[in-house]
C-alpha cells in the first residue's frame, strides 16, 4: 500500500485513465467537476504534471499537434491510481458500517 | 500569441526557472485558450477574469516550490503553529504600543494611501459594478445599443423597432425598454417634479424587481395606446409624497395634466436599474405619445427613441445576441425605410450607458493617481520601517545567534508590518465612509435628482483590507528580509556592509517617491493649467450674472400653440421685471455639455462620402437671443418678432459655418435643406460671431439657431440677466402664475450649470493636487531623512576630509550631490510616466497638450528646489562637522 496521493495527483491520474489528453483539457475538467470552488491554473498544473512525469505516473504520448503535449498514463500510474481508489473505497466502506452514510 | 499572452510569458519569468523552461510553452498556449474560452463565453472582462486565476495561482506554485513541495504524495507541511503566529501578533502589538508616535504616524499616512484607493473604487462600485437595490441576477442582464452610420454606439431604438427586435427570436430571456422624462405630478393641487420613466410592460420582470404593493404592467397596458392611464411609484415617493397611506393602489393622480391610476409600488430601494438615476414613478411605455401631447397615438407615428436593457437566456451570451439582433435588424430594415447598421449588445454597468466609456477613463485616471499615492505612503511607512531595523539589527543578531530560524523572524516582522497596514486600512476604510457620505450630501444644480450615496459595501471592505494586506507584505517584505538578511558579525557589530546595503535600499524607495510624486503634480499642474484656461477662456457670450430655467410645457399637458404663447407671454411678462437685464430662450443652452445635431442638405455642395449630409450644431432661440447674451451680429439681420410660423424659415449661423461651407463668400442669402420629408426649405439671414458651443473647452463647430416660433418646442431654458434685485424668485413667480399646474420653475446660476461640465476636471485637479503635495512632502522627509542618516554614517569619512583640509562648500557639495542625484533620477522616471499619463487625460485638458512645456519646466524647477532645500539641512550638518570630535569617537 503506498500513501496517499495528493487531490490533484489522483483526479489527473482518474482523468487521464479515461482517456490520454492534454494540459488544458485537464483544467477545464478538473474546474468543472471540482464546482466554482476550484480555480485551478496554469502554473500549478504543469508543475504537478512534471512531478508526476519524473516519478513515472505519466509520461508524454507523441502526437502530431507539435503545440501541446499530450499525456498518458503509465502501469505505474494506473498502480498507484488504483491503490488510491482501493483505499478511498476502504474507507467509504467503513463509513457505510459505521451508518454515517446509507 | 496574443499580447495579453506575451505579457503572461514575462510575468512567468518572477516565477520557478524550471517550470518555465521546461512548460513555458505549454502554460502560455493555456493562458491563451483560456482568454479565448472566456471570450467565447461571452463573459464579461475577459481579461481580467484570466488574470485573476493565473496570477493567484503564480504565485501559490512559486512559493510551493520555494517550499521545497515536490512529492505526489500527500505529506505534512511544516506549519508554523496557531500559537506562533497569535504569538507573533502579541508582540507585534507590544512592539507598536512601546512606539506609539512612530505607530500613529505610520497607520496614518497608510490610512490616508488606502482611503484614496478606496473611495476611488467606491465610485467605481457603485456606478460599474454593484447593480443597484432591487435589481436582481445583474450578471445575465445586457444594455443594448443601435449602432449608427459612422459606427459610433449607443443610439436609442424606435418603439417600432424595439417591439420588432423584442419579438424576434434572439437568445435573450426578456428585452424591455425604457425613457426617463422629467414629469410634473400635482397632488392636492399642488405640482411637484418627478424623475419618472417610460417602460415596457416587461420591465420590473426584466430587471428582477418585485412590488411591494399592488402590480407591475400588464401586456395589454403596455400596448394600448392612451386607453389605460396607470402608474407605478417607488415606495420613497409613496412614502414622502403619499405619507405611506395603506390604500395608495387605486387612487388616481395627475401626470402632466393627464389622469393616471397608481396600480403599484415598487419594492423598497428600488429606483431603477440606472445608478445614480433616483426614479420616481414609472409608466407604460404607450402612454409616451398622450403625454408628448401628439394626436396620433400609434406607434409607428412614434419618433422618440428608447433604450433598451434585456436579460440573456440560460446558455446564451452578448455575442450570440449581437449576431441575432444584427439578423432580425436587417430582416426589419429590408420590409420598411429605417437605417440599419447593426447592435451593441454590453455587460450591464448600473451607469447611464452613454456616460459609461468617459467615465470609465475618469475613474482609470482617478484611480492611477489614487495608486500612486498609495505607493507613495506605504514607501513611506517601508522607509520608516527599514530605519527602525536598523535601530534593531543588534536585537536580531542576538536572535539569530541563539538559534532562531530566519523564517520565525520574517514572518514575525511581516506580522508587525501587515498589522501596521491593516490598521491603516480599517482607518481608511473609516475616512472612506466619511468622504462617501460627504459626497453624499452634495446637491447638484440639475433639474432630475441624482443620488451620489455610494455607501461602501462589503465588496468595498474587502478591498479595502485586501489591498493593505497586500501592501503590508509587499512593501513589508523588504524591510523583513533586509533586517534578518546578513550575517552574524556584520549584525552584532552594525558595521559597514549592512548599511551600505540599507542605504541602497532606501536610496530606491526615496526615488519612487520622487517619481510618484513628480507623476502626480505634473497631472495636477496639467489640470490646473487646463481649469485656468477652462475659466479664462472667451467663450464668446456673457453668461456672468444669468440664471437658467429649465421648462417643459409638458408638465401641464399644453399643445404646441399654447406652449408658444405661454413662453412669449413668460418672456414679455419677465422683461417688465425691474431687476431683470436681458431674458431670452434657447432650447439647448451651450456650455453645459449637451449638444443637439441636425442633418443639412446643401444644394450647391457635394455630399460628404457616405454620410450624403452635413451634421451641423442647432438649437432653437427666442428671437433676441444674440442681444441677451452679447453675441456679436457680424452679417446680415438678428432673428426677429417679424418671423413667425407663416413668413419664410429662417436661421442664423455661425463664422465658422460660414466659412467652411462657402469659404470667400458671404453666408447670407444661402438657402439650404433640413433633413425631413418633406425637407424644409430655409434661408440664412444672419452670420454671428463663434462662440463655444458644448463646452468652455470646445474647438469651433459649424452653428446654427432657429427661431423658436418656426421650430416651437415645449422644452426651453429660460435665461435671465440680472440687473440687481431679486429676479431669481420672481421670474419663478410668473411662471406659477402663467400655469399653476407646471411645477415651479428652479432659478439655476448660469455659472454653476456650467460648472458642472467642468466638474470631472475639477474633481481630478483636486485630487491630483492634494495628492500630488501630499507625496512631495513625504518625498521630502523621505529624502532628507536619507541624507541625515548617510551624513551620520559617514561622518567618520568627512571628518577627514575636513581635518586634511577640504573646504566647508566642497563637503556640503558632497551631500547635496548625492541627493540631487536620487531626485533628478526619481524626476525622470515620473515626468516618463506622466507624459504616458497626459495622453489618457486628453478631454479633461481643454486642448492644452498633455506635454505642456511650462507645466514640466515648472514641477522640475519646483522637486529641485524644494529636493535641494531638503538635502541642504543635512548638508549643512555635513559641514560643521568637528573633525577632533569625530575623530576621537572613532
Amino acid at each position: 500500500m503506498t500513501d496517499p496521493l495528493r487531490p490533484l495527483v489522483f483526479q489527473i491520474l482518474l482523468l487521464l485513465n479515461e482517456e490520454e489528453t492534454h494540459g488544458y483539457d485537464i483544467i477545464k475538467a478538473v474546474n468543472e467537476r471540482a464546482g466554482r470552488s476550484a480555480i485551478l491554473g496554469p502554473a500549478t498544473l504543469y508543475r504537478t504534471l512534471g512531478q508526476m512525469r519524473d516519478q513515472g505516473l505519466i509520461h508524454e504520448a507523441p502526437t502530431d499537434d507539435d503545440r501541446r503535449r499530450v499525456y498518458r498514463l503509465t502501469d505505474e500510474g494506473r498502480r498507484i491510481a488504483r491503490d488510491e481508489a482501493e483505499r478511498m473505497a476502504d474507507l467509504v466502506e467503513r463509513a457505510r458500517a459505521g451508518q454515517l452514510i446509507g | 500569441m496574443s499580447p495579453a499572452a506575451r505579457w503572461y510569458e514575462r510575468v512567468l519569468r518572477l516565477g520557478p526557472r524550471g517550470l518555465r523552461r521546461e512548460f513555458g510553452d505549454d502554460m502560455v498556449a493555456t493562458f491563451d485558450a483560456m482568454l479565448e474560452d472566456e471570450r467565447r463565453r461571452g463573459r464579461r472582462m475577459p481579461h481580467l477574469r484570466v488574470w485573476g486565476r493565473v496570477l493567484p495561482d503564480l504565485l501559490v506554485s512559486t512559493w510551493n516550490s520555494m517550499r521545497g513541495q515536490s512529492s505526489v504524495y500527500r505529506i505534512p507541511t511544516r506549519k508554523i503553529p496557531m500559537e506562533a503566529r497569535l504569538h507573533d501578533i502579541r508582540f507585534a502589538l507590544r512592539m507598536m504600543s512601546r512606539q506609539p508616535l512612530y505607530t500613529l504616524v505610520a497607520v496614518l499616512t497608510v490610512a490616508v494611501g488606502i482611503s484614496a484607493t478606496t473611495s476611488i473604487f467606491s465610485i467605481a462600485n457603485g456606478l460599474l459594478l454593484r447593480a443597484p437595490d432591487g435589481v436582481r441576477g445583474g450578471s445575465d442582464l445586457v444594455s443594448i445599443h443601435r449602432v449608427a452610420q459612422d459606427g459610433s454606439g449607443f443610439h436609442s431604438f424606435g418603439v417600432t423597432m424595439f417591439r420588432h427586435l423584442a419579438a424576434s427570436e434572439t437568445g435573450l430571456e426578456s428585452v424591455a425598454a425604457y425613457d426617463t422624462f422629467s414629469g410634473s405630478m400635482v397632488i392636492d393641487s399642488i405640482p411637484y417634479r418627478v424623475a419618472a420613466t417610460n417602460i415596457s410592460g416587461n420591465y420590473f420582470e426584466t430587471v428582477g424587481a418585485r412590488p411591494a404593493m399592488g402590480r407591475f404592467f400588464h401586456a395589454s397596458e403596455d400596448t394600448a395606446a392612451g386607453r389605460d392611464l396607470v402608474a407605478v411609484i417607488s415606495h420613497s415617493l409613496w412614502q414622502e409624497r403619499f405619507d405611506a397611506t395603506p390604500d395608495i393602489v387605486g387612487t388616481s393622480i395627475g401626470l402632466n395634466g393627464h389622469d393616471f391610476t397608481i396600480v403599484g409600488v415598487a419594492e423598497p430601494g428600488f429606483s431603477g436599474h440606472l445608478a445614480a438615476l433616483t426614479n420616481q414613478l414609472w409608466v407604460p411605455l404607450s402612454v409616451q405619445r398622450v403625454l408628448a401631447g401628439e394626436e396620433d397615438l400609434s406607434e409607428e407615428a412614434s419618433v422618440i427613441g428608447v433604450e433598451v436593457v434585456a436579460r440573456l437566456a440560460p446558455g446564451s451570451s452578448a455575442d450570440l445576441a449581437r449576431d441575432a439582433l444584427d439578423r432580425a435588424g436587417a430582416a426589419f430594415h429590408e420590409t420598411r425605410t429605417t437605417d440599419w447598421w447593426g447592435a451593441d449588445v454590453l455587460g450591464y454597468a448600473p451607469i447611464i450607458p452613454i456616460a459609461r466609456e468617459g467615465l470609465g477613463i475618469f475613474l482609470a485616471v482617478m484611480f492611477g493617481v489614487a495608486g500612486v499615492l498609495l505607493t507613495i505612503t506605504a514607501v513611506n511607512v517601508a522607509n520608516m520601517m527599514l530605519a527602525r531595523g536598523a535601530a534593531r539589527s543588534r536585537e536580531v543578531g542576538v536572535r539569530l545567534a541563539l538559534g532562531a530560524s530566519r523564517r520565525r523572524l520574517i514572518s514575525q516582522l511581516l506580522a508587525e508590518s501587515i498589522l501596521l497596514f491593516v490598521a491603516g486600512g480599517a482607518l481608511g476604510t473609516l475616512l472612506t465612509i466619511w468622504i462617501m457620505g460627504a459626497l453624499g450630501g452634495i446637491t447638484l444644480p440639475v433639474p432630475i435628482p441624482i443620488d451620489l450615496h455610494f455607501a461602501p459595501d462589503l465588496t468595498v471592505l474587502a478591498f479595502a483590507l485586501g489591498i493593505a494586506a497586500i501592501s503590508g507584505v509587499v512593501f513589508g517584505l523588504s524591510p523583513a528580509l533586509h533586517a534578518t538578511n546578513g550575517d552574524l558579525v556584520t549584525a552584532l557589530k552594525d558595521s559597514g556592509a549592512s548599511s551600505h546595503r540599507r542605504r541602497r535600499l532606501r536610496s530606491v524607495l526615496v526615488v519612487t517617491q520622487v517619481a510618484g510624486s513628480a507623476l502626480l503634480l505634473v497631472v495636477a499642474g496639467l489640470l490646473i493649467r487646463s481649469a485656468g484656461r477652462a475659466s479664462s477662456v472667451d467663450v464668446g457670450l456673457d453668461i456672468n450674472g444669468v440664471y437658467a430655467y429649465i421648462i417643459d410645457t409638458r408638465d401641464s399637458n399644453q399643445t404646441d400653440a399654447e406652449s408658444v404663447i405661454f413662453y412669449d407671454d413668460l418672456l414679455a411678462q419677465a422683461s417688465r421685471l425691474p431687476g431683470v437685464g436681458a431674458i431670452t430662450a434657447i432650447d439647448v443652452p451651450p456650455l453645459t455639455g449637451s449638444n443637439q445635431q441636425s442633418s443639412v442638405i446643401l444644394p450647391d455642395l457635394p455630399p460628404e462620402p457616405g454620410i450624403g449630409l452635413r451634421q451641423v450644431e442647432y438649437a432653437t432661440v427666442a428671437p433676441n437671443y444674440l442681444q441677451a447674451m452679447r453675441i456679436p451680429l457680424v452679417a446680415g439681420r438678428d432673428l426677429s418678432t417679424a418671423d413667425t410660423r407663416d413668413t419664410p424659415v429662417v436661421v442664423l449661423v455661425n463664422e465658422h459655418l460660414a466659412r467652411t461651407f462657402w469659404p470667400g463668400e458671404s453666408a447670407v442669402g444661402q438657402r439650404i435643406q433640413f433633413r425631413g420629408t418633406p425637407p424644409i426649405d430655409i434661408e440664412i439671414v444672419g452670420v454671428m460671431a463663434d462662440t463655444k458651443i458644448r463646452t468652455p473647452g470646445d474647438e469651433p463647430r459649424p452653428l446654427m439657431y432657429g427661431h423658436w416660433a418656426q421650430f416651437p418646442g415645449a422644452q426651453f431654458t429660460v435665461l435671465a440677466r440680472t440687473g440687481g434685485g431679486e429676479v431669481a424668485a420672481a421670474v419663478r413667480d410668473i411662471v406659477t402664475e402663467l400655469d399653476p399646474v407646471m411645477p415651479p420653475a428652479t432659478p439655476i446660476l448660469y455659472s454653476e450649470f456650467v460648472g458642472l461640465a467642468l466638474l470631472p476636471m475639477r474633481i481630478a485637479m483636486i485630487l491630483a493636487t492634494v495628492f500630488g503635495a501630499a507625496g512631495l512632502l513625504l518625498a521630502s522627509i523621505g529624502l532628507y531623512g536619507l541624507l541625515a542618516f548617510s551624513v551620520v554614517q559617514r561622518s567618520a569619512e568627512i571628518g577627514i576630509r575636513v581635518a586634511l583640509g577640504a573646504h566647508r562648500t566642497a563637503v556640503q557639495g558632497l551631500v547635496v550631490r548625492e541627493g540631487l542625484r536620487l531626485t533628478l533620477v526619481g524626476l525622470v522616471i515620473g515626468l516618463a510616466a506622466a507624459a504616458g499619463l497626459g495622453q489618457l487625460l486628453g478631454s479633461l485638458l481643454f486642448g492644452l497638450s498633455p506635454f505642456d512645456p511650462l507645466t514640466f519646466g515648472s514641477i522640475t524647477v519646483l522637486m529641485l528646489t524644494i529636493a535641494g532645500f531638503a538635502c541642504w539641512l543635512p548638508a549643512r550638518r555635513a559641514a560643521a562637522t568637528d573633525p577632533v570630535n569625530v575623530l576621537r569617537a572613532e
